[in-house]
């Protein structure tokens, strides 16, 4: 049985559920360029909506810190390069080494931008269906010619269904391996092949019975729409995003 | 379901034969009729070809020779008719769920047949209400026991109306009550009016309800009749025979 990430989709009944998926996914998009665009003033307004997304999540701060330790330790690392690689007034020293003020400013705030922008994301994945997620795609995708649209939104779609699964799986053969004591293994280049082969052909084969499963039921090139509707909420909320992303770019 | 012409039988097929590449096995001169509304076991050892056999009946596979019917009219002809008119619930209910939420997952067939929301809509719940699945409607079909998945598996193939409905294994890995709740819904499904194929290695929990009994060995049929009579040749071809019939009494049901 596949393990939830803290992030995957869960129903709830909170205002970001019930938004349209074309709204949040615009909305992601715009907040995202806004944020790299923007200076600490202006990241405030959307700190305060990123947070208000993250409670209707319903994720706990702790389980997503702990989801998402990677990524916080990369950012770890990125501010502290920063820190140590800018010039200016130095905060720490030691050895040749010199943290500055202007370094940890400069790495804070692109740490506090890319967090920012993550939250969104996964903010949009908790509280959107992928089938909502992959409509809404292949909607901003309708200019493009023939059923590429229709295609790509299917790729995305099967790509969100399967990351869940993968993961799953690789836990799976981790442990089985650590059942027969792979630890005793020196050579890390043995460790390796035991650990992916099995994976990739695992992945191969529930790639090959999904994707017959889905035949099975008729999959093809074509689907019944989805029923989009916009609401007074969605206006509302395309407005306010396109309010905060303004004042992030001017303040 | 549409209305039909009653002179063909629902399957058949003339001198269907398959061939996996590398290993040479597969289907070999396959030729049978079944006729609409049968209650069809298809048994046999692993590796003998019941899922392979399953699987040409709903154009999913194609045949090296030999042709096979679906209501007279050739699966290779029209294939996406041949996967609306037969439904396959798969060997591993696991690898077949697509959707989120179970409501999402039994929704995506009949999306795939281009039907309007309104008609989408009211088979996901004629289906959910049929397999018993309406409170979960909203939940992740990864947190479902195994038998409740398999019930998802047969909704979502329900839902689509097939008027044949194969289950390939459907009850392995399920508990006893699992493997009650699924039997009952394959014999619901039979007493609507559909065409079943169930293919299974232990015939203990179906026979009592099936009329027909096909036992598959090494990619051929190596007996074809009604169940009494075929009950007895089972040993012969590695399928365990159900106690009662060692004694000499008739299979009952698992469902009293
Ligand atoms: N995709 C494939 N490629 C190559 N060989 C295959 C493939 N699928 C099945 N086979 C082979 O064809 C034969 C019949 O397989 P099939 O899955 O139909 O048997 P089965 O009766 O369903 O067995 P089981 O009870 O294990 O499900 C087996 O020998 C199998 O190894
Ligand atoms: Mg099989």
């Amino acid at each position: 049985m596949a393990e939830l990430s803290a992030f995957g989709f869960r129903q709830r009944l909170t205002v970001l559920h019930a938004l349209d998926a074309r709204v949040k996914l615009a909305a992601l998009m715009a907040l995202s360029t806004a944020a790299l665009a923007a200076g600490p003033t202006g990241l405030v307004p959307a700190t305060v909506l990123a947070a208000g997304a993250f409670y209707q999540t319903g994720v706990t701060p702790l389980r997503a810190a702990a989801e998402m330790r990677y990524f916080l330790l990369l950012l770890a690392m990125v501010w502290l390069a920063r820190g140590l690689s800018s010039p200016g007034d130095p905060l720490i020293t030691w050895g040749g080494f010199a943290v500055t003020h202007q370094g940890l400013a400069a790495g804070g705030l692109l740490c506090w931008r890319w967090l920012l922008i993550a939250l969104l994301g996964l903010s949009l994945c908790a509280t959107t269906r992928s089938a909502h997620i992959r409509a809404a795609v292949a909607w901003f995708l309708r200019p493009l010619p023939g059923p590429t649209a229709h295609q790509v939104g299917t790729m995305i779609g099967l790509l969100l269904r399967f990351i869940p699964v993968i993961l799953t799986q690789a836990k799976e053969t981790t442990d089985a391996l650590r059942a027969r004591a792979i630890k005793n293994r020196r050579n890390p280049l043995r460790r390796l092949r035991y650990m992916t082969l099995p994976l990739l052909r695992r992945t191969f084969l529930t790639a090959d019975r999904l994707a017959l499963a889905m035949a099975a039921r008729s999959f093809g090139d074509r689907r019944t729409p989805h029923p989009w509707q916009m609401n007074y909420r969605d206006w509302a909320a395309l407005i306010t995003v396109g309010t905060v992303c303004a004042v992030m770019i001017s303040v | 379901m549409p209305p039909h012409d009653h002179h063909h039988p629902i399957l058949a097929t003339q001198g269907l034969s398959h061939r996996f590449k590398p290993s040479g096995r597969g289907l070999h001169d396959i030729t049978l009729s079944i006729p609409r509304g049968q209650f069809v076991v298809l048994a046999g050892p692993n590796g003998s070809g019941k899922s392979t056999l399953l699987r040409h009946f709903n154009g999913l596979l194609t045949p090296r020779a030999g042709t096979v019917w679906l209501d007279g009219v050739p699966v290779a002809a029209d294939p996406a008719r041949a996967r609306r008119m037969v439904g396959l619930v798969f060997q591993d209910a696991e690898s077949q769920i697509v959707g989120e939420t179970v409501r999402d997952d039994i929704a995506f067939g009949p999306e795939n047949l281009c039907w309007s929301c309104d008609a989408v809509d009211a088979a996901v719940r004629a289906a959910m209400d049929q397999l018993g699945l309406t409170h979960l409607a909203d939940e992740s079909p990864h947190l479902l026991s195994g038998g409740e998945r398999r019930r998802l598996a047969i909704a979502g193939v329900l839902a689509m109306g097939p008027e044949v409905v194969m289950l390939d294994e459907p009850f392995a890995n399920l508990d006893y009550p699992g493997i009650r709740e699924v039997l009952r819904q394959v014999v619901a499904m039979h007493g609507q009016g559909r065409t079943i194929l169930l293919a299974a290695h232990d015939l203990e929990k179906v026979v009592g309800h099936a009329q027909r009994l096909i036992i598959m060995d090494k990619g051929r049929i190596a007996a074809d009749g009604p169940v009494v009579d075929v009950l007895p040749l089972v040993e012969q071809y590695d399928v365990r025979l159900p106690c009662q019939a060692r004694l000499g009494m008739s299979v009952t049901s698992w469902l009293n």
